[in-house]
């Protein structure tokens, strides 16, 4: 029998699909339970992760780097306020909450901000926004709960 | 050239050589700041240096260094050497001899320094390169050695088995045998394919082609050791420029890999290696080789990719993921682990689709 659980940090992870919407309402409630902090968190790709000459052979590498960085930078600033747009008035007085956006795999970085905050319980949609096109459809979901040390749900929603 | 005195050439052709000595050359006071400098040095650090302290100018520091030759050379009046590593001021960071020696007034007493530093990196890196040359040897020969003794005991079983008659021990025995042979293979094309310097041969292919061609060189391989080989292949995924024989060796060394990590886990009964192909995000598109076998710790994780790093102790030299990473940088790719202990090792190899070169203004 398990007992004490203890869920002190509680990761929502979002790309605002169907299934992450249904993720959230899981993850709040958990949170409002156990008087967790709810981590929301957005991962973004990079726009250049293979770091190459995306923006034609006018840019240096040097100049193609910085501005790929730039870009990035951008996106995530916006990708923070959709955020905050989004999740802030439905946890506000209700849920300790922490919000953030990360670039990169959304995998990798979900496992990697799920250590550095301590969290005890990842939450997050079974099918991915844009994850419709790949063969195997639910890889990020698949990989978290396979590699992440903590406990890991994922929400489906039923399909048609 | 007009010159009005013997001496005045004297001086011109003495700050000529100092200036054109492929070494910079910096004379300080006892508070280490900048008296003089050779043109080489002001090249390099800029021409505002002079009354500036040496610390700051050479490595961007308020501080005085922990060693520094100047401060001996005042100190004991002698020549003092070190190694410093130094910022130049186009970011790059270089590896310098520095020559300390005092310059004296009439009495004796020491009323400057004379520092000179010297470029060292090129053979810093050429003595680095002889290190691993040495360790790799050092690796390769005891690979080599332990397959060889496994080739001699395989013919030994062999040999005994055609003696007795015995097929199912000469069987045994040819078993080891293949499996030494495939190994030293293996190690040899690893050794030709990091030794070969010639640019990779680039040409229109079908990334899902390559990926089921390199599973299906291991599929025999792993059900001989009774180990699910799949493929995950998405055929949409347009076409790559990229070297076949290149790619299909690193997936060939990413299914090896699983393969023998999958040898090694006594834990589980079952064993899968998945190879995929499929979209990473609208501009880019990946390989995956996936296992469940026991996984790597953090720690070595973070050490993969490094030379001649091996988590596999004595039955592994670290040539395979190092031809990988040279492979996926020769295509400009990028190389993502996952791994968790006792849950098994994604190994995904990210690459740019050819079709999405967007004039992003």
């Amino acid at each position: 029998m398990i007992t004490n659980l203890e869920f002190r940090n509680i990761l929502l992870c979002t790309d605002y699909s169907q299934d992450a919407d249904a993720a959230f309402i899981h993850a709040f409630d958990q949170a409002k339970k156990y008087g967790s902090t709810l981590h929301i968190l957005n991962v973004i790709p990079t726009l250049n992760p293979c770091n190459v000459k995306i923006f034609g052979e006018d840019l240096s590498m040097k100049e193609t780097i910085q501005k790929s960085h730039e870009l990035d930078e951008q996106n995530r600033l916006q990708a923070l306020g959709a955020l905050k747009k989004t999740y802030c008035d439905r946890c506000e007085d209700q849920v300790d909450y922490v919000i953030d956006v990360k670039l990169g795999s959304p995998d990798i970085e979900i496992i990697k901000y799920s250590e550095e905050a301590n969290v005890e319980m990842i939450i997050l949609g079974t099918v991915g926004r844009d994850e419709t096109k790949r063969l195997a459809y639910i890889k990020t979901a698949a990989n978290v709960s396979k590699y992440a040390s903590c406990q890991v749900i994922t929400i489906g929603q039923p399909r048609k | 050239m007009n010159y009005t005195s013997n001496s005045e050439l004297i001086d011109l052709t003495f700050k000529s050589i100092i200036d054109a000595l492929p070494c910079y050359i910096m004379i300080q006071d006892q508070h280490f700041k900048i008296l003089f400098a050779n043109q080489a040095f002001k090249n390099h650090f800029g021409e505002d240096i002079y009354g500036k302290s040496c610390h700051a100018v050479l490595k961007g520091s308020r501080h005085q260094c922990n060693v520094c030759p100047v401060r001996e050379s005042f100190k004991d009046k002698g020549v003092h050497i070190t190694e410093e590593t130094i910022h130049l001021s186009n970011i790059k960071i270089v590896e310098m001899i520095a020559f300390s020696s005092p310059l004296f007034d009439a009495v004796g007493n020491v009323i400057a320094c004379i520092k000179l530093l010297v470029d060292v990196g090129t053979i810093k890196d050429s003595q680095r390169e002889f290190v691993k040359l040495g360790q790799s040897i050092a690796l390769l020969s005891h690979d080599i050695k332990n397959i060889l003794e496994g080739l001699k005991g395989g013919a030994y079983v062999v040999e005994e088995g055609m003696k007795d008659h015995d097929t199912q021990l000469a069987n045994k025995g040819w078993a080891i045998v293949s499996k030494n042979i495939s190994e030293i293979t293996r190690i040899t094309q690893n050794i030709l394919y990091s030794a070969k310097k010639q640019k990779p041969n680039f040409k229109d292919t079908k990334p899902w082609v390559i990926a089921r061609q390199a599973a299906y060189l291991f599929s025999e391989k792993a059900s001989s050791m009774g180990i699910q080989l799949l493929q995950e292949l998405n055929p949409n995924v347009p076409a790559m420029k990229a070297d076949p024989s290149g790619i299909s060796r690193m997936l060939g060394n990413l299914i090896w890999n699983a393969l023998q990590a999958c040898e090694k886990d006594k834990v589980k009964t079952k064993h899968v290696i998945v190879v995929r192909v499929d979209f990473f995000d609208n501009y880019h598109f990946m390989f995956e080789v996936e296992d469940n076998a026991q996984g790597m710790k953090k720690e070595i994780v973070e050490k993969l990719f490094k030379e001649y790093f091996t988590s596999k102790g004595d039955s592994g030299n670290g040539l395979g993921l190092m031809v990988v990473d040279r492979i996926v940088s020769h295509h400009h790719g990028r190389v993502e682990v996952l791994s968790k202990k006792g849950a098994g090792s994604l190994f995904r190899v990210i690459f740019r689709r050819q079709d999405s070169y967007l004039e992003m203004e």
